[in-house]
């Protein structure tokens, strides 16, 4: 839960038995230790209205996270803000979408972070039982915590 | 005529679920599909761990109902190493699901639910989502349900360390103990929980059952199905998430039979179909006959409907009397109107809020003595719970270190899968034509038809933006794509 001493969360999103799904969790993993106090770095395999949760009480968040590119083969890793992502893209409180939370949070009054940014990995196989990434996947979780890391220290030398 | 579509399951869905609607010459559906991608390879990873990793892993398969699998997986400990659990773990475990399956029940009500009948189904698609329901009911109930969420979780984290994916349930009984100065604490929420769950059957009197359109829809013969219906009941036949016996009755409501977890392979088995990796369970007794309902047809339904279909009321004072509210309002059992899942998703709130309650003020239920240790060499282990969405049945086989050599699990969808392809095909056939195949109203009344249900898609895949992973399609007869929408 969050904490008022930790006003920077970073969270790795993934599933740790479903193959490339684990790969937002690794990068978070290599992320321990290496941050400031006022910097969490957790890992969760909570999704949709859930997130809510951890976003509560946050200044800043970044989430590390997967996604299934048209073709694996050439995709790279992107960064996002939340702008462009739609208030209302889903019927399911199980897979309700950021900007969903940010409009949910807002209207109910409870704080969204003033900035989210969104490290996303390409994955190939997400749905294979397996506690083993795809070799390529697995290339890619060094240089995802690089660019985390540069995101983070970032807001650090604001707060600075 | 409609020329002959294959549909290649190998095609990766992308954890996607998938509507497939096909129409014929004439520009109506000749046919609707509903596919589930599924995990792949779950048998073969577990064979060689130890059984006891059961409950974490399988709590991992699924991002939405986690600890539905966490306690069918302990309950299949208990079997496996042939272990009773002390009384007081018994208890914190019923707890501890009645206050998961109120927290599942009340988010699906408010925000799965509440977009087909708080909003309308024919709203603007803009208003018809989460936000469109806050506006209906307004913020302040929308708070009271994020509130009581959390206050919820909160005390799934004391007992189990975190909500999702509890460090909870152990072979004999359960991790810890509740301590007595904790209980006043459960026992306040559990009081604010039957408030809740009261309040929510009042909300959906007023914005649901004084709406004759509504009305009109749940009790469409669209949306009806006439199937049996199976769940588990205690040993009055009374609905219980927990344990128990299987009881089956029949399209007219009377018992069809009962089994224990034991026996479910005696009672049903599982059809396969080339378009989809989903298998679909019938009763054996009955036979597949297709994707027909019907008493000569072995499908059968789960779910909230299902459960109180198939029992003879609710163990507590105020479900029961919500449950007889129902059946004399919808004219009496069973109902086979697929959307009155919604209002049985409420009657099992305030059952699940009452049972916590009645377990919350329990002397013993903070009894420190809460494990047995297993001692028996384990073979063979089965379980049934009964997730929010349904029927779940977990069986493991070990060797006598307790390695896993096979596991079998039926999920909730999976027992409902048969009807929700059937529930899909008759609101696509009903309402889909090619002049209407753009109409986003329509099309989302094929969509209310599973959501009903609360299919459990179980990727719990993390693929950004974040949106729920569904694309509907609809093909004209030589299968050209018509139209496509992603959700």
């Amino acid at each position: 839960m969050s904490s008022a001493t930790t006003p920077i969360l970073v969270l790795g999103l993934g599933n740790e038995l479903l193959k490339d799904d684990a790969v937002g969790i690794r990068v978070a993993e290599r992320l321990q230790g290496i941050f400031p106090p006022e910097v969490e770095v957790r890992s969760t395999s909570l999704f949709g209205l859930a997130l809510l949760d951890e976003l509560i009480g946050r200044d800043k968040v970044l989430l590390i996270d997967s996604y299934i590119p048209e073709e694996f083969i050439g995709s790279e890793i992107q960064e996002h803000n939340l702008d462009g992502v739609g208030e209302a893209q889903s019927t399911s409180p199980h897979f309700v979408g950021l900007g969903e939370v940010r409009e949910i949070m807002r209207q109910l009054g409870l704080g969204f972070p003033c900035e989210v940014r969104i490290l996303a990995i390409p994955v190939s196989d997400p749905i294979t039982f397996s506690t083993e990434m795809t070799p390529a996947v697995a290339a890619h979780v060094a240089e995802a915590a690089t660019r985390a890391r540069r995101i983070v220290d970032r807001w650090l030398a604001v707060v600075a | 005529m409609t020329q002959k579509i294959t549909i290649d399951p190998i095609t990766r869905l992308e954890g996607h679920g998938k509507i497939e609607i096909f129409l014929d010459d004439a520009g109506k559906v000749s046919r609707a599909y509903f596919q589930v991608p599924e995990l792949r390879g779950f048998e073969q990873f577990v064979v060689g761990r130890p059984a006891e990793e059961m409950p974490q892993i399988t709590s991992r398969i699924c991002g939405v109902c986690p600890t539905a699998h966490h306690m069918a997986a302990t309950k299949a400990l208990d079997d496996l190493y042939q272990v009773d659990p002390p009384p007081a773990a018994k208890k914190l475990r019923e707890m501890f699901y009645n206050i998961f399956t109120l927290e599942d029940h009340a988010l699906h009500f408010y925000f799965l639910g509440g977009p087909d009948f708080v909003v309308g189904p024919k709203a603007p698609k803009a208003e018809r989502n989460i936000l469109g329901v806050l506006g209906k009911v307004g913020l302040e109930v929308g708070k009271r349900v994020i509130g009581m969420r959390r206050e919820l979780r909160d005390l799934m984290s004391y007992l189990g360390g975190k909500p999702i994916h509890p460090v909870f349930g152990l072979p004999g009984g359960v991790a810890k103990p509740m301590a007595p100065t904790e209980q006043p604490r459960f026992i306040e929420a559990a009081k604010k929980g039957v408030e809740f769950a009261l309040f929510t059957l009042s909300v959906f009197g007023e914005i649901v059952l004084k709406n004759k359109a509504y009305v009109d829809a749940i009790t469409s013969e669209m949306y009806t199905h006439r199937t049996y219906y199976m769940g588990l009941v205690d040993e009055k036949n009374r609905v219980n998430f927990y344990d128990g016996h299987l009881r089956v009755v029949d399209p007219q409501g009377k018992e069809f039979g009962s089994f224990t977890a034991h026996e479910y392979l005696e009672a049903i088995a599982e059809h396969v179909e080339p378009w989809s990796y989903i298998k679909f369970p019938y009763l054996k007794k009955v036979g597949w006959k297709g994707f027909v309902d019907g008493a000569d047809s072995g499908v059968y339904s789960v779910a909230p409907l299902a459960r109180l279909n198939a029992a003879d009321g609710m163990a507590t004072r105020r479900a029961n009397e919500a449950y007889e509210q129902l059946y004399a309002t919808l004219g009496g059992k069973p109902v086979h109107y697929t959307l009155a899942n919604h209002w049985a998703r409420i009657v099992e709130m305030i059952y699940a809020a009452e049972r916590f309650a009645e377990l919350a003020a329990d002397p013993e239920i903070v009894d420190p003595k809460v494990r047995t240790l297993p001692t028996a060499t384990p073979k063979v282990g089965m379980s049934v719970v009964e997730a929010p969405r349904g029927t779940l049945f977990h069986h493991y086989e070990t060797d006598e270190a307790g390695l896993i050599t096979k596991a079998n699990l039926i999920v909730a969808t999976q027992n409902n899968a048969a009807r929700i392809a059937l529930s899909v095909d008759k609101v696509a056939r009903a309402l889909i034509n090619a002049s209407t195949a753009n109409d986003d109203g329509l099309l989302n009344m094929v969509e209310m038809a599973f959501r009903a249900y609360d299919p459990c898609h179980g990727c719990g895949t993390h693929s950004l933006p974040g949106s729920m992973a569904l694309k509907v399609s609809i093909r004209d007869a030589a299968g050209n794509l018509l139209r496509e929408i992603r959700r």
